[in-house]
Protein backbone atom coordinates (compact mmCIF):
# COMPACT_ATOMS: atom_id res chain seq x y z
CA UNK A 1 0.00 0.00 0.00
CA UNK A 2 1.55 3.04 -1.21
CA UNK A 3 0.31 5.96 1.17
CA UNK A 4 0.00 9.21 -0.63
CA UNK A 5 1.56 12.45 0.47
CA UNK A 6 -1.48 14.79 1.56
CA UNK A 7 -0.95 18.43 -0.29
CA UNK A 8 -0.47 21.13 0.95
CA UNK A 9 -3.19 23.52 0.36
CA UNK A 10 -0.38 26.64 -1.06
CA UNK A 11 -3.57 28.46 -3.09
CA UNK A 12 -4.32 30.81 -0.43
CA UNK A 13 -2.13 33.78 1.03
CA UNK A 14 -3.29 33.30 4.74
CA UNK A 15 -2.38 36.38 5.89
CA UNK A 16 -3.28 38.32 2.59
CA UNK A 17 -7.16 36.94 3.50
CA UNK A 18 -6.86 38.15 6.79
CA UNK A 19 -5.65 41.08 5.84
CA UNK A 20 -8.14 41.98 3.58
CA UNK A 21 -10.87 40.76 5.92
CA UNK A 22 -9.76 43.33 8.57
CA UNK A 23 -9.88 46.32 5.81
CA UNK A 24 -13.23 45.33 4.92
CA UNK A 25 -14.35 45.46 8.20
CA UNK A 26 -12.31 48.80 8.74
CA UNK A 27 -13.79 50.08 5.31
CA UNK A 28 -17.49 48.99 6.56
CA UNK A 29 -16.68 50.70 10.01
CA UNK A 30 -15.90 54.15 8.55
CA UNK A 31 -18.33 57.18 7.66
CA UNK A 32 -16.75 58.78 4.88
CA UNK A 33 -18.01 62.14 3.87
CA UNK A 34 -20.36 62.93 1.62
CA UNK A 35 -18.39 63.61 -1.59
CA UNK A 36 -16.98 59.56 -1.05
CA UNK A 37 -20.03 58.20 -1.01
CA UNK A 38 -20.94 58.45 -4.81
CA UNK A 39 -18.68 56.14 -7.28
CA UNK A 40 -16.35 53.27 -7.03
CA UNK A 41 -14.68 52.31 -3.74
CA UNK A 42 -11.32 52.53 -3.86
CA UNK A 43 -8.96 50.26 -2.13
CA UNK A 44 -5.45 51.19 -3.06
CA UNK A 45 -2.23 48.78 -2.19
CA UNK A 46 1.09 49.58 -2.51
CA UNK A 47 3.62 46.44 -1.99
CA UNK A 48 1.49 43.67 -1.18
CA UNK A 49 0.55 41.89 -4.30
CA UNK A 50 -1.30 38.73 -2.74
CA UNK A 51 -3.31 41.63 -0.59
CA UNK A 52 -4.41 43.07 -3.52
CA UNK A 53 -5.21 40.19 -5.24
CA UNK A 54 -7.21 38.69 -2.47
CA UNK A 55 -9.20 42.11 -2.39
CA UNK A 56 -10.10 41.84 -5.78
CA UNK A 57 -11.29 38.41 -4.94
CA UNK A 58 -13.54 39.99 -2.50
CA UNK A 59 -14.51 42.85 -4.33
CA UNK A 60 -16.06 40.34 -7.42
CA UNK A 61 -18.82 39.70 -4.69
CA UNK A 62 -18.98 42.19 -1.91
CA UNK A 63 -19.03 45.83 -1.95
CA UNK A 64 -18.79 48.16 0.63
CA UNK A 65 -21.11 50.78 1.60
CA UNK A 66 -22.91 49.68 -1.38
CA UNK A 67 -20.20 51.07 -3.29
CA UNK A 68 -18.50 48.70 -6.47
CA UNK A 69 -15.05 48.26 -4.82
CA UNK A 70 -12.05 48.54 -7.40
CA UNK A 71 -8.47 47.45 -6.04
CA UNK A 72 -5.53 49.95 -7.47
CA UNK A 73 -1.78 48.93 -6.90
CA UNK A 74 0.98 51.29 -6.75
CA UNK A 75 4.45 52.03 -6.79
CA UNK A 76 5.13 55.50 -6.97
CA UNK A 77 3.70 57.86 -4.12
CA UNK A 78 3.72 60.33 -6.80
CA UNK A 79 0.66 58.34 -8.80
CA UNK A 80 -1.49 57.49 -5.93
CA UNK A 81 -5.07 59.19 -7.00
CA UNK A 82 -7.98 59.56 -5.00
CA UNK A 83 -8.81 56.35 -2.91
CA UNK A 84 -10.89 55.51 0.04
CA UNK A 85 -8.31 53.05 1.99
CA UNK A 86 -4.62 52.84 1.65
CA UNK A 87 -2.60 49.82 2.41
CA UNK A 88 1.03 50.92 2.93
CA UNK A 89 3.25 47.46 3.13
CA UNK A 90 6.85 48.50 4.28
CA UNK A 91 8.85 47.94 7.22
CA UNK A 92 10.71 51.67 7.74
CA UNK A 93 9.58 54.60 7.79
CA UNK A 94 11.41 55.67 5.22
CA UNK A 95 8.94 53.10 2.35
CA UNK A 96 5.45 54.10 3.74
CA UNK A 97 6.11 58.44 4.58
CA UNK A 98 5.91 59.39 1.09
CA UNK A 99 2.72 57.39 0.41
CA UNK A 100 1.09 58.17 3.45
CA UNK A 101 1.74 61.83 3.04
CA UNK A 102 0.35 61.67 -0.56
CA UNK A 103 -2.76 59.78 0.92
CA UNK A 104 -3.14 62.71 3.38
CA UNK A 105 -4.58 64.85 0.77
CA UNK A 106 -7.39 62.24 0.32
CA UNK A 107 -10.23 61.00 2.97
CA UNK A 108 -8.53 57.97 2.73
CA UNK A 109 -8.20 55.42 6.29
CA UNK A 110 -4.40 54.79 5.80
CA UNK A 111 -3.26 51.51 7.02
CA UNK A 112 0.18 50.32 7.78
CA UNK A 113 1.65 47.10 9.13
CA UNK A 114 5.35 48.13 10.55
CA UNK A 115 6.50 48.85 14.03
CA UNK A 116 6.18 52.62 15.14
CA UNK A 117 3.64 53.47 12.07
CA UNK A 118 0.83 53.95 14.62
CA UNK A 119 2.61 57.30 16.00
CA UNK A 120 2.50 59.53 13.18
CA UNK A 121 2.08 57.67 9.68
CA UNK A 122 -0.96 55.50 9.71
CA UNK A 123 -4.65 55.66 11.18
CA UNK A 124 -4.29 51.65 11.52
CA UNK A 125 -1.39 49.70 12.01
CA UNK A 126 -1.61 45.78 11.77
CA UNK A 127 0.44 44.00 14.59
CA UNK A 128 0.82 40.61 15.23
CA UNK A 129 -0.06 39.24 18.81
CA UNK A 130 0.69 35.76 19.93
CA UNK A 131 0.14 34.61 16.34
CA UNK A 132 -2.65 36.65 15.91
CA UNK A 133 -3.37 39.43 13.51
CA UNK A 134 -4.56 42.54 15.21
CA UNK A 135 -4.53 45.97 14.47
CA UNK A 136 -3.95 49.46 16.46
CA UNK A 137 -5.08 52.56 15.23
CA UNK A 138 -4.67 56.68 15.47
CA UNK A 139 -7.76 58.62 16.05
CA UNK A 140 -6.13 61.83 15.66
CA UNK A 141 -5.24 60.81 12.03
CA UNK A 142 -8.89 59.96 11.18
CA UNK A 143 -9.94 63.20 12.52
CA UNK A 144 -7.52 64.63 10.39
CA UNK A 145 -8.59 62.92 7.59
CA UNK A 146 -12.07 63.66 7.98
CA UNK A 147 -13.06 60.18 8.98
CA UNK A 148 -15.61 59.24 11.54
CA UNK A 149 -14.90 55.88 13.29
CA UNK A 150 -17.17 53.23 14.48
CA UNK A 151 -16.72 52.56 18.53
CA UNK A 152 -16.58 49.20 17.63
CA UNK A 153 -13.25 49.49 15.78
CA UNK A 154 -11.44 51.27 19.43
CA UNK A 155 -12.84 48.46 21.12
CA UNK A 156 -11.09 45.76 19.33
CA UNK A 157 -7.63 47.82 19.14
CA UNK A 158 -4.58 46.62 20.76
CA UNK A 159 -3.55 50.14 21.09
CA UNK A 160 -5.07 53.42 20.81
CA UNK A 161 -3.38 56.63 19.93
CA UNK A 162 -5.26 59.81 20.53
CA UNK B 1 -2.46 -27.26 -8.80
CA UNK B 2 0.10 -30.27 -9.24
CA UNK B 3 1.52 -29.25 -5.75
CA UNK B 4 -1.81 -28.90 -4.18
CA UNK B 5 -3.06 -32.51 -5.46
CA UNK B 6 -0.89 -34.35 -3.84
CA UNK B 7 -2.60 -33.83 -0.38
CA UNK B 8 -5.79 -34.18 -1.80
CA UNK B 9 -4.54 -37.43 -3.03
CA UNK B 10 -3.07 -38.70 0.21
CA UNK B 11 -6.19 -37.60 2.32
CA UNK B 12 -8.34 -39.33 -0.28
CA UNK B 13 -5.98 -42.66 0.27
CA UNK B 14 -6.26 -42.08 3.60
CA UNK B 15 -10.49 -43.27 3.11
CA UNK B 16 -11.23 -46.79 4.10
CA UNK B 17 -11.46 -48.89 1.07
CA UNK B 18 -14.72 -50.04 2.36
CA UNK B 19 -16.08 -46.49 2.25
CA UNK B 20 -14.46 -45.88 -0.94
CA UNK B 21 -16.54 -49.14 -2.52
CA UNK B 22 -19.65 -47.34 -1.59
CA UNK B 23 -18.57 -44.67 -3.55
CA UNK B 24 -19.12 -41.93 -0.85
CA UNK B 25 -19.41 -38.31 -2.30
CA UNK B 26 -16.08 -37.08 -0.82
CA UNK B 27 -14.71 -40.39 -3.53
CA UNK B 28 -16.67 -38.83 -5.80
CA UNK B 29 -15.51 -35.33 -5.35
CA UNK B 30 -12.09 -36.13 -6.06
CA UNK B 31 -12.38 -37.31 -10.25
CA UNK B 32 -14.46 -33.85 -10.15
CA UNK B 33 -11.94 -31.68 -8.37
CA UNK B 34 -8.86 -33.37 -10.50
CA UNK B 35 -10.76 -33.02 -13.74
CA UNK B 36 -11.48 -29.70 -12.44
CA UNK B 37 -15.20 -30.15 -12.50
CA UNK B 38 -15.41 -27.86 -9.48
CA UNK B 39 -19.14 -27.01 -9.77
CA UNK B 40 -19.71 -30.99 -9.58
CA UNK B 41 -16.90 -31.66 -6.46
CA UNK B 42 -18.89 -28.85 -4.36
CA UNK B 43 -22.19 -30.52 -4.56
CA UNK B 44 -20.67 -33.64 -3.42
CA UNK B 45 -18.19 -32.28 -0.62
CA UNK B 46 -21.57 -30.38 0.32
CA UNK B 47 -23.20 -33.88 1.16
CA UNK B 48 -20.37 -34.56 2.79
CA UNK B 49 -20.22 -32.20 5.24
CA UNK B 50 -23.70 -32.58 5.89
CA UNK B 51 -23.34 -36.34 6.22
CA UNK B 52 -22.35 -37.39 10.27
CA UNK B 53 -20.50 -40.25 8.21
CA UNK B 54 -18.07 -37.91 6.77
CA UNK B 55 -18.31 -34.66 8.00
CA UNK B 56 -16.12 -35.85 11.20
CA UNK B 57 -13.12 -36.19 9.96
CA UNK B 58 -10.62 -33.43 9.17
CA UNK B 59 -10.06 -35.10 5.26
CA UNK B 60 -13.48 -33.96 4.66
CA UNK B 61 -13.34 -30.88 5.72
CA UNK B 62 -9.77 -30.24 4.03
CA UNK B 63 -10.82 -31.45 0.83
CA UNK B 64 -14.00 -28.63 0.87
CA UNK B 65 -11.31 -26.26 1.64
CA UNK B 66 -9.19 -26.81 -1.59
CA UNK B 67 -12.31 -27.10 -3.97
CA UNK B 68 -13.47 -23.62 -2.74
CA UNK B 69 -10.51 -22.15 -2.57
CA UNK B 70 -9.89 -23.24 -6.22
CA UNK B 71 -12.97 -21.45 -7.00
CA UNK B 72 -12.12 -19.06 -5.57
CA UNK B 73 -9.14 -18.46 -7.61
CA UNK B 74 -11.31 -18.96 -10.50
CA UNK B 75 -13.44 -16.01 -9.66
CA UNK B 76 -12.20 -13.66 -7.29
CA UNK B 77 -13.67 -10.51 -7.97
CA UNK B 78 -17.12 -11.44 -7.81
CA UNK B 79 -19.51 -11.75 -4.98
CA UNK B 80 -19.60 -16.01 -5.50
CA UNK B 81 -16.11 -15.50 -5.52
CA UNK B 82 -15.62 -13.86 -2.15
CA UNK B 83 -18.53 -16.25 -0.70
CA UNK B 84 -15.71 -19.08 -1.98
CA UNK B 85 -13.60 -17.62 -0.14
CA UNK B 86 -14.93 -17.38 2.97
CA UNK B 87 -16.23 -20.91 2.56
CA UNK B 88 -12.80 -22.32 1.87
CA UNK B 89 -11.62 -20.53 5.11
CA UNK B 90 -14.35 -21.63 7.24
CA UNK B 91 -13.50 -24.86 5.86
CA UNK B 92 -9.71 -24.93 6.84
CA UNK B 93 -10.27 -23.85 9.94
CA UNK B 94 -12.72 -26.17 10.93
CA UNK B 95 -9.87 -28.88 9.91
CA UNK B 96 -7.73 -27.76 12.08
CA UNK B 97 -10.21 -27.95 14.89
CA UNK B 98 -11.07 -31.31 14.18
CA UNK B 99 -7.35 -32.26 13.19
CA UNK B 100 -6.35 -33.86 16.37
CA UNK B 101 -3.56 -35.32 14.88
CA UNK B 102 -2.24 -31.98 12.75
CA UNK B 103 -2.20 -34.51 9.57
CA UNK B 104 -3.49 -31.18 7.55
CA UNK B 105 -1.94 -28.71 9.31
CA UNK B 106 0.57 -27.43 7.60
CA UNK B 107 -1.56 -27.96 4.32
CA UNK B 108 -3.96 -25.80 6.03
CA UNK B 109 -1.60 -23.30 7.41
CA UNK B 110 -0.37 -22.57 3.90
CA UNK B 111 -3.39 -22.18 2.35
CA UNK B 112 -4.89 -19.76 5.09
CA UNK B 113 -1.53 -18.19 4.52
CA UNK B 114 -2.66 -17.61 1.26
CA UNK B 115 -6.40 -16.76 1.44
CA UNK B 116 -5.22 -14.12 4.39
CA UNK B 117 -2.64 -12.76 1.36
CA UNK B 118 -5.77 -12.03 -0.92
CA UNK B 119 -8.02 -10.45 2.03
CA UNK B 120 -4.81 -8.01 2.72
CA UNK B 121 -4.85 -7.12 -0.87
CA UNK B 122 -8.84 -6.72 -1.40
CA UNK B 123 -8.72 -4.58 1.75
CA UNK B 124 -5.53 -1.90 -0.01
CA UNK B 125 -8.09 -2.66 -3.07
CA UNK B 126 -11.02 -1.51 -1.45
CA UNK B 127 -9.10 1.70 0.17
CA UNK B 128 -8.02 2.70 -3.62
CA UNK B 129 -11.78 2.29 -4.40
CA UNK B 130 -13.03 4.27 -1.35
CA UNK B 131 -14.99 1.28 0.06
CA UNK B 132 -13.41 2.04 3.84
CA UNK B 133 -15.81 0.24 6.08
CA UNK B 134 -15.16 -3.00 3.72
CA UNK B 135 -11.55 -2.24 3.57
CA UNK B 136 -11.64 -2.17 7.47
CA UNK B 137 -13.59 -5.63 7.30
CA UNK B 138 -10.82 -7.07 5.04
CA UNK B 139 -8.26 -6.14 7.25
CA UNK B 140 -9.58 -7.07 10.28
CA UNK B 141 -10.02 -10.73 9.11
CA UNK B 142 -6.78 -10.73 7.51
CA UNK B 143 -5.32 -10.17 11.04
CA UNK B 144 -7.60 -12.99 12.65
CA UNK B 145 -6.69 -15.29 9.64
CA UNK B 146 -3.08 -14.78 10.57
CA UNK B 147 -3.16 -14.96 14.43
CA UNK B 148 -4.16 -18.75 13.41
CA UNK B 149 -1.89 -19.58 10.56
CA UNK B 150 1.04 -17.35 12.81
CA UNK B 151 0.37 -16.64 16.44
CA UNK B 152 3.50 -14.75 17.03
CA UNK B 153 2.90 -12.79 13.68
CA UNK B 154 3.71 -8.88 15.11
CA UNK B 155 1.13 -6.69 13.35
CA UNK B 156 2.69 -3.25 13.79
CA UNK B 157 3.96 -3.08 10.59
CA UNK B 158 1.17 -4.06 8.96
CA UNK B 159 -1.22 -1.77 11.21
CA UNK B 160 1.19 0.99 10.52
CA UNK B 161 0.96 0.26 6.54
CA UNK B 162 -3.28 0.16 6.68
CA UNK B 163 -4.16 2.65 8.90
CA UNK B 164 -1.80 5.33 7.05
CA UNK B 165 -2.84 4.08 3.40
CA UNK B 166 -6.32 4.51 4.95
CA UNK B 167 -5.76 7.54 6.54
CA UNK B 168 -4.20 9.17 3.13
CA UNK B 169 -7.37 7.94 0.85
CA UNK B 170 -9.68 9.60 3.65
CA UNK B 171 -7.69 12.47 2.91
CA UNK B 172 -8.20 12.53 -0.57
CA UNK B 173 -12.16 12.93 0.03
CA UNK B 174 -11.62 15.26 2.61
CA UNK B 175 -9.63 17.62 0.74
CA UNK B 176 -12.34 17.15 -2.53
CA UNK B 177 -15.17 17.32 -0.20
CA UNK B 178 -17.31 20.51 -0.95
CA UNK B 179 -17.08 22.71 1.70
CA UNK B 180 -20.29 23.43 2.30
CA UNK B 181 -20.27 20.17 3.85
CA UNK B 182 -19.65 18.82 7.70
CA UNK B 183 -16.60 17.08 7.73
CA UNK B 184 -16.09 17.12 10.93
CA UNK B 185 -16.21 13.35 11.98
CA UNK B 186 -14.20 12.49 8.64
CA UNK B 187 -11.63 15.13 10.20
CA UNK B 188 -11.40 13.62 13.14
CA UNK B 189 -11.27 10.37 11.59
CA UNK B 190 -8.11 10.91 9.62
CA UNK B 191 -6.33 12.50 12.71
CA UNK B 192 -7.22 9.66 14.61
CA UNK B 193 -5.73 7.70 12.10
CA UNK B 194 -2.07 9.26 12.10
CA UNK B 195 -2.35 9.45 15.52
CA UNK B 196 -2.64 5.95 15.48
CA UNK B 197 0.20 5.20 13.31
CA UNK B 198 2.59 8.00 15.09
CA UNK B 199 1.64 5.87 18.79
CA UNK B 200 2.98 2.40 16.80
CA UNK B 201 5.25 4.35 14.86
CA UNK B 202 6.75 8.03 16.03
CA UNK B 203 9.09 8.02 13.94
CA UNK B 204 6.91 7.30 10.56
CA UNK B 205 7.91 10.79 8.45
CA UNK B 206 4.78 10.24 6.06
CA UNK B 207 2.21 10.24 9.46
CA UNK B 208 4.10 12.93 10.88
CA UNK B 209 3.91 15.22 7.33
CA UNK B 210 0.58 14.23 6.36
CA UNK B 211 -1.28 14.76 9.95
CA UNK B 212 1.09 18.14 10.27
CA UNK B 213 -0.85 19.05 6.48
CA UNK B 214 -3.84 18.16 7.30
CA UNK B 215 -4.65 20.00 10.26
CA UNK B 216 -2.76 23.39 8.11
CA UNK B 217 -5.44 22.72 5.57
CA UNK B 218 -7.93 22.79 7.51
CA UNK B 219 -6.79 25.99 9.01
CA UNK B 220 -5.98 27.44 5.90
CA UNK B 221 -9.50 26.20 4.13
CA UNK B 222 -11.30 27.69 7.69
CA UNK B 223 -9.56 31.31 6.22
CA UNK B 224 -10.51 30.58 2.83
CA UNK B 225 -14.13 30.14 3.69
CA UNK B 226 -14.47 33.23 5.81
CA UNK B 227 -17.31 35.58 4.73
CA UNK B 228 -16.19 39.35 4.48
CA UNK B 229 -19.70 39.99 6.47
CA UNK B 230 -18.43 38.40 9.52
CA UNK B 231 -18.26 40.73 12.53
CA UNK B 232 -15.16 41.84 13.94
CA UNK B 233 -15.75 39.45 17.21
CA UNK B 234 -16.39 36.81 15.09
CA UNK B 235 -13.39 37.75 12.97
CA UNK B 236 -10.69 37.39 15.99
CA UNK B 237 -12.76 34.31 17.37
CA UNK B 238 -12.45 32.12 14.10
CA UNK B 239 -8.48 33.45 13.41
CA UNK B 240 -8.30 32.42 16.97
CA UNK B 241 -9.27 28.75 16.16
CA UNK B 242 -7.55 28.63 12.73
CA UNK B 243 -4.16 29.58 14.63
CA UNK B 244 -5.18 26.57 16.98
CA UNK B 245 -4.83 24.13 14.28
CA UNK B 246 -1.56 26.03 12.71
CA UNK B 247 -0.41 25.33 16.05
CA UNK B 248 -1.40 21.65 16.24
CA UNK B 249 0.40 21.13 12.81
CA UNK B 250 3.99 22.59 13.78
CA UNK B 251 5.35 19.64 16.52
CA UNK B 252 4.50 17.53 13.53
CA UNK B 253 5.95 19.12 10.79
CA UNK B 254 8.95 19.33 12.75
CA UNK B 255 9.03 15.92 13.35
CA UNK B 256 8.78 15.30 10.06
CA UNK B 257 12.19 17.96 9.33
CA UNK B 258 13.94 16.17 12.16
CA UNK B 259 13.50 12.73 11.03
CA UNK B 260 14.37 13.87 6.88
CA UNK B 261 15.54 17.40 6.79
CA UNK B 262 16.59 17.41 3.09
CA UNK B 263 12.80 17.10 2.17
CA UNK B 264 11.43 19.47 0.32
CA UNK B 265 7.77 18.85 0.83
CA UNK B 266 8.62 19.47 4.79
CA UNK B 267 10.55 22.41 4.24
CA UNK B 268 7.78 24.16 2.30
CA UNK B 269 5.72 22.43 5.04
CA UNK B 270 7.03 24.41 7.90
CA UNK B 271 7.71 27.86 6.04
CA UNK B 272 3.73 28.01 5.05
CA UNK B 273 2.89 26.87 8.87
CA UNK B 274 4.95 29.74 10.28
CA UNK B 275 3.85 32.02 7.90
CA UNK B 276 0.01 31.65 8.91
CA UNK B 277 1.35 31.62 12.21
CA UNK B 278 2.55 35.13 11.31
CA UNK B 279 6.27 34.27 12.54
CA UNK B 280 8.00 35.48 9.27
CA UNK B 281 11.66 35.39 10.48
CA UNK B 282 10.79 31.53 10.80
CA UNK B 283 8.74 31.26 7.93
CA UNK B 284 11.56 32.75 5.31
CA UNK B 285 14.61 30.49 7.36
CA UNK B 286 12.96 27.76 5.76
CA UNK B 287 12.03 29.01 2.40
CA UNK B 288 15.73 29.44 2.42
CA UNK B 289 16.64 26.01 3.34
CA UNK B 290 14.22 24.94 0.17
CA UNK B 291 15.38 27.46 -1.57
CA UNK B 292 19.35 26.44 -0.74
CA UNK B 293 18.17 22.71 -1.31
CA UNK B 294 16.83 23.32 -4.80
CA UNK B 295 19.23 25.45 -5.75
CA UNK B 296 21.89 23.01 -5.05
CA UNK B 297 20.15 20.21 -7.18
Amino acid sequence: MATNAQTMNTAVNTRAKMKSLFIYKFAQSTEYPEAYKKGDFIIAVVNDDDLANSLRDAAKAKSINSQKVVVKTYTSAADIERCHVLYIGGKTAGEVEPFSKKARSYNAVIITEAPGMIDRLAAINFVVAGSLIKFEMNNKIFKEQGLVISNTLEKMATKVVN
Amino acid sequence: MKRLLVPILVLLLTIPIGLRAQLDPVSLALPAYQSKDYTKAQELIDIAVEDDKFNSTARTWCFRGYIYKDMYKLDRKSPDGQEQRAIAIQSFKKTMEIDTEAEFKNDCVQSLKFLASTLFNDAATSLDMSDFDVAQAYYDEYKSLTQITNPEMDFTGRDVEFSLYKASRLSILYEKADPTTNLDALGVQIIELYEKVIALDSNNVSANYNLAIHYYNQGVNMIDNMDYELPFEELFAVQERVMELFTKALPYMLKAYELDPTRKATLQGLSGIYFGLNDIEKSEYYQKLLDELESNQ
